[in-house]
């Protein structure tokens, strides 16, 4: 490769890049100020002046934060039973344990809404046990908000705190123990500083999350308005200029919240770079605490596997035939006939399929090249393809759905704008912008973990460019590449939350088409589209998606 | 005409120059050991010759043709990496048959027969099938001699072959790997930082330090007529006593004439060294004309012979080899010169205060 040619291939994709990942939030931030024709603070003024808007921030920050708390309270002692302690069942449970995580965000609402919603399998056996004349609770509000993101945001707490268990040194305990220091004075002392960094990951990844969660204040939220759901108010009430400044407002907030969590934990950063063995687990002897963990467990697990069972249950109710009962009457597979035979209704699998295959294809090559392009060039070019590769992992799916439909929506190509919206390709433009981070840093990943010797070694024995690639590089970073298209592939299969803001009718993604069955009172319909994403979505997770953790 | 010639190669990393106008030549067939402590730019002498960086002036010749500028996989050069970089995806066979393919042969009946063949010359018959990751390390180590050895290269390069085994496994490894050199006929230059190794595989070692070429030559060349200061006290044990040149000799602080041999031009009267190995000092009753008196610092065993430190009278510390019983610790003694050693050697008093001693296991 000839020097020029070294910098121009990083500087195309740093500048195809920034045209994806940055330029629409940039014109969205610049039209939120009246820009380019009528700058004015007017919208950011307005928005200061209403009391709702600086509630649903307050709204958004606090779900965020007690989402972290209520998922760290489940995530964390779920994680020191498995991973510390012996029982019958703990690898069987220890998996399942993790499967919430698996569910696509809609899907899991509408599971949640399945069971405890107003006429839900747990809701109607609670009134019909003890009489009462209407549904024993509502699932709204911000209660209802927590309890979704408890249920599949403790997995993070979970999987983090378990790996980093597994690779604390037994001998440290033992030095602890060996000092003098008790099993509480251990825990607090070594144990707990040693985990920190797995918290603060687990803490910001929930935080992030919450901020960005769309599905379940959407359809759990009611009058009760985080800063996603208002944006989607605003823009249905065609105050545009604000929904653009609440946008901006949100992807603030977002940076500002992963500037200060990434600061904090910067000054927490432990370890020995000793990887010792893991204390061996220890085996309940009194055959009642056995007895007692594993009855637990296997509660837990049903608890958790509970909204899986209740989609493929209702995936099995034709329309209509469920009212007041307490159990549907009547289950066929007349849903999934339907499904294969009724071509309006494949539609929407066939259209998140290919926009989903096509998204994470170019997602894959992308975030490869620009990865290989970073690691290869230091400096600022190298930092600037890293940050726009991760960007739109730490900006909420709703800012840049806005920002993709404000940059969209003109025909300006001396600018660099197209009008897209409408048109088939904006879903599968959006689904790969929000892919990128996932194949991009799997490809980071996997090229730093390479020994730069293999493809000298390659070179050496007399292969040319193409040749390292085919056969040194890419086999090598299989694996790497397979798990990041594996979670961009699902993650895009099951959106919702892009989805909403850009999709036409004719391209209507499987998330569009729950919502709109529900709304159609066609319980069955959904929860068939729910049972596809599931079972997709765990199969990928399966595959790809627990790393280290046994 | 030597067949590889590194001509006045220089290099710099930032301001960091790691070569200084490094030039060394190396007849067909005959193995170079380069040999010095980290940082003195051996890696990167290597790395240059494979092609892996640019010299920033200089140039490389093979067989009279300049291949400073050649992409490596243009030079047909085969390499030995540190840790061997397997392709670990690829069976043992397929490793070796890689340089192979590149190279453009497709005859898979051809390539087959060169693989066994390889594999044969490193005494691995029918590892074809095995798996990079459940072969031992020394194994790996011979396969990736064959993968390199595998295309009929014109220079084996081989980057501390021998760091990553056990002690245990280092000696019989280099043994086998020397006489699957010595079959080939290969001309060959190797990086080690290890003493014992350049001696044992080199025909000639040429010592580096900080970028700047010391001394090539034989082992024997090396450790009886080191050139500078430096090789004197890298290669081998020995020390420095301070003096004074007079008359051929070294006027030592106690007054006491030692001989030796000048290694560098030195005016009469000026400040010089005597650097003397531990064979070539001998224990002397205290008292004898021309002995240093001290007393024995530190016994130290080592089976056949055993190596005294005695701390002198002018504060300076040498090492005596002597007869495990020749002295205890706490022993008071005189040190002369004698042995059957090489001859101690002179050089000008170094400026840059280079330890009196220095031991290199």
């Amino acid at each position: 490769m000839s020097s020029r040619e070294r910098l121009l291939v990083p500087a195309l994709l740093a500048v195809l890049l920034a045209w994806l990942v940055g330029y629409p939030l940039l014109i969205t931030l610049m039209e939120a100020l009246g820009g380019p024709r009528a700058w004015t603070t007017g919208h950011f003024a307005a928005f200061a002046g209403r009391p709702d808007e600086w509630l649903a921030l307050w709204r958004s920050l606090w779900i965020s934060a007690a989402s972290v708390v209520l998922s760290a309270l489940v995530g964390v002692p779920l994680a020191f039973l498995f991973e510390r302690t012996e029982f019958p069942g703990r690898r069987f449970l220890g998996a399942v344990a993790a499967l919430p995580v698996a569910l696509p965000p809609l899907v899991g609402v509408i599971a949640f809404l399945f069971l405890y919603g107003e006429s839900g399998f747990i809701s109607r056996a609670v009134q019909a046990g003890l009489g009462l004349d209407g549904p024993p609770w509502r699932l709204v509000g911000p209660g209802a908000i927590l309890l979704v993101h408890t249920y599949s945001m403790y997995v993070y707490f979970y999987l983090f705190t378990r790996a980093a268990l597994a690779r604390q040194d037994a001998a440290l305990l033992e030095a602890a123990a060996s000092l003098g220091a008790g099993r509480v004075r251990t825990f607090f002392r070594v144990t707990l500083p040693l985990l920190r960094p797995a918290l603060a990951g687990a803490s910001l990844l929930t935080f992030m999350t919450s901020l960005a969660s769309f599905s379940a204040p959407y359809l759990f939220g009611g009058t009760f308005r985080v800063m996603t759901t208002q944006i989607m108010a605003s823009r249905l009430n065609g105050e545009l200029a604000l929904a653009q400044v609440e946008t901006v407002m949100l992807a603030g907030l977002a940076l500002l919240a992963l500037w200060a969590m990434r600061r904090a934990d910067r000054a927490a950063s432990t370890g020995t770079g000793v990887r010792g063995i893991a204390p061996t687990r220890r085996r309940l002897r009194s055959p009642a605490a056995r007895w007692t963990a594993g009855a637990l467990g296997y509660l837990l697990a049903a608890l958790l596997l509970l909204p899986h069972a209740v989609l493929a249950l209702v995936s099995l109710v034709p329309a209509f035939t469920w009212t007041a009962e307490p159990f549907p009457p009547v289950l066929d597979f007349g849903n999934y006939r339907a499904l294969f035979t009724d071509a309006e209704r494949l539609r929407p699998v066939l259209n998140s399929l290919w926009m989903a295959l096509a998204s994470t294809a170019a997602a894959l090559v992308l975030g490869f090249a620009a990865a290989r392009a970073a690691l290869a060039r230091k400096g600022s070019l190298g930092g600037a393809l890293e940050g726009l590769l991760g960007l739109p992992w730490a900006i909420p799916g709703t800012v840049f759905a806005v920002a993709l439909a404000t940059t969209f929506s003109v025909q300006q190509p001396a600018v660099g704008r197209f009008v897209l919206i409408g048109t088939p390709l904006i879903l599968p433009l959006a689904y790969l912008v929000r892919s990128l981070p996932l194949t991009g840093r799997a490809a980071l990943a996997g090229l730093r973990g390479l020994d730069p010797a293999l493809d000298e070694a390659a070179s050496s024995l007399g292969a040319g460019r193409l040749r390292r690639l085919t056969r040194v590089t890419l086999p090598l970073l299989r694996p790497a590449l397979a798990a990041g298209a594996g979670l961009a592939f699902i993650t895009a299969l099951g959106d919702f939350v892009v989805s909403i803001v850009l999709y036409t009718f004719d391209t209507r993604p499987i998330s569009i088409e729950i919502l709109s069955s529900l709304r159609l009172q066609d319980l069955g319909m959904a929860a068939v589209y729910g049972v596809l994403l599931m079972v997709a979505s765990t199969v990928a997770f399966l595959l790809w998606g627990q790393g280290d953790v046994r | 005409m030597p067949f590889l010639e590194l001509d006045r190669l220089d290099k710099s990393f930032s301001s960091n120059r790691v070569l200084r106008e490094l030039s060394v030549a190396v007849e067909q067939g005959q193995i170079l050991a380069l040999l010095g402590p980290s940082g003195s730019g051996k890696t990167t002498a290597l790395r240059i010759i494979a092609g892996f960086e640019t010299p920033d002036a200089g140039h490389l010749r093979v067989g009279g043709e300049d291949v400073t500028t050649f992409p490596p996989a243009r030079r047909n050069f085969g390499m030995v990496f540190q840790h061997y970089a397997l392709f670990p995806h690829l069976t043992v066979g397929e490793n070796v048959a890689f340089g192979l393919e590149s190279r453009g042969k497709t005859d898979r009946a051809d390539i087959r027969r060169r693989v066994s063949e390889a594999l044969a010359l490193v005494d691995l018959p029918g590892f074809e099938g095995r798996r990079v990751g459940e072969i031992s390390g020394g194994q790996q180590q011979r396969v990736a001699l064959a993968r390199a050895l595998a295309p009929e290269p014109r220079v084996l390069l081989l980057d501390e072959p021998l760091s990553n085994l056990d002690p245990t496994l280092r000696e019989r490894t280099r043994r086998e790997l020397k006489a699957a050199i010595q079959r080939v006929g290969i001309t060959t230059v190797l990086v080690t930082h290890e003493q014992e190794e350049a001696f044992d595989l080199g025909d000639r070692v040429a010592v580096l330090q900080g970028g700047i070429l010391h001394q090539v030559g034989s082992p024997e060349d090396l450790y009886e007529r080191p050139a500078t200061r430096f090789v004197a006290g890298f290669v081998g044990r020995a020390a420095a006593l301070p003096g004074t040149f007079r008359g051929g000799q070294v006027v030592l602080d106690g007054g006491v004439s030692w001989p030796g041999v000048p290694a560098e031009e030195l005016a009469e009267g000026s400040p010089a060294e005597l650097v003397v190995r531990p064979e070539s000092l001998r224990f002397a009753s205290p008292g004898t004309a021309g002995a240093l008196p001290g007393k024995v610092a530190e016994r130290r065993y080592a089976g056949p012979v055993t190596y005294f430190v005695v701390a002198l009278e002018s504060g300076r510390e040498v090492e005596v080899m002597a007869a495990p019983d020749a002295a205890a610790p706490g022993d008071a003694v005189a040190v002369a010169p004698g042995g059957a050693g090489p001859k101690p050697r002179i050089f000008r008093a170094s400026s840059r205060g280079e330890g009196p001693s220095r031991d290199v296991g």
